[in-house]
């Protein structure tokens, strides 16, 4: 489910221990969303987010500057016309 | 100069266990793409104890975990040098039980090479054993490596490796342990 959300990217798909929930397996398919949004939100460097995950979660908009560095995307009222930041 | 602040009892959740975590991580030090960055001119106490960034590994390299017996590990800074010359010495020991064949590999290969150790402690803090000028050694087993003597006796390997450092620092970042592309 999250793998329609996010890519995990610089890594084959595995283990990694991660700061804020320890040892995660991204191979697995059944980690929380909401586990996988933190990481994402908090800069963790081997998740990008998928256009369908930047619409489904946040909107439409999410931001990611300098390589690993994840800027916390921000939510757009639907009214406003938006532009995507990549 | 780094500001002086006050320094309180600070124990989040009054949280302090002592000892390290049953896993530690290793690998090659050649292997390691990028470690993360010492502070550069920090101003606070607390960034100029704090590293930044990501430990990252070269191309179809990673970080390994090793399993070691609860309560034998332990990450100890030995502070060294004369005066206007002091530094640190820190110092990882664990005792891995059995004499298998992945323990025997494991030190017939990385006895003589430089290594990366990530060490966690009992309250999530990790620490990093390596840097890009310097590595972590094998520095040797100070309760042994064999059979023990009698029927009760601890079998298997202790180790202890060294990683001298001009400046103790705890890593935030994450621990891959799988290949990076």
């Amino acid at each position: 489910m999250w793998k329609q959300y996010f890519k995990f990217v610089k890594l084959k798909p595995g283990k990694v221990v991660t700061s804020q929930f320890g040892e995660i397996d991204f191979s697995a398919d059944n980690i929380g969303i909401e586990i996988i949004k933190t990481l994402y939100e908090n800069g963790f460097p081997y998740l990008e987010i998928t256009e369908e995950g930047k619409a489904e979660l946040f909107g439409g908009e999410s931001t990611i500057i300098e390589g690993n560095a994840i800027e916390k995307p921000k939510r757009v009222k639907k009214s406003k016309q938006t532009t995507l930041l990549v | 100069m780094i500001d002086f602040t006050d320094i309180d009892k600070n124990l989040p959740n009054g949280e302090n266990m002592g000892g390290i975590a049953q896993k530690v991580y290793f690998g090659y030090h050649a292997d390691v793409d990028k470690f993360p960055t010492k502070p550069v001119a920090p101003l606070t106490l607390e960034t100029s104890s704090t590293l930044t960034g990501e430990l990252t590994m070269k191309a179809g390299k990673r970080m390994f975990e090793m399993y070691l017996t609860d309560d034998t590990g332990e990450f100890k800074i030995e502070p060294v040098g004369e005066v206007d010359g002091k530094s640190f010495v820190t110092h990882l020991t664990l005792f891995h039980p059995g004499l298998q064949s992945k323990i025997r590999g494991f030190i017939n290969a990385a006895k003589n090479q430089n290594l990366v150790f990530v060490v966690i402690d009992n309250d999530g803090q990790k620490y990093i054993m390596g840097d890009e000028l310097r590595p972590a050694v094998y520095a040797g087993s100070p309760d042994g490596l064999g059979t023990g003597k009698d029927v009760a006796a601890r079998k298997g390997m202790s180790f202890e490796f060294t990683y001298k450092t001009s400046n103790i620092y705890a890593y935030t970042g994450n621990i891959p342990l799988t290949e990076a592309i």
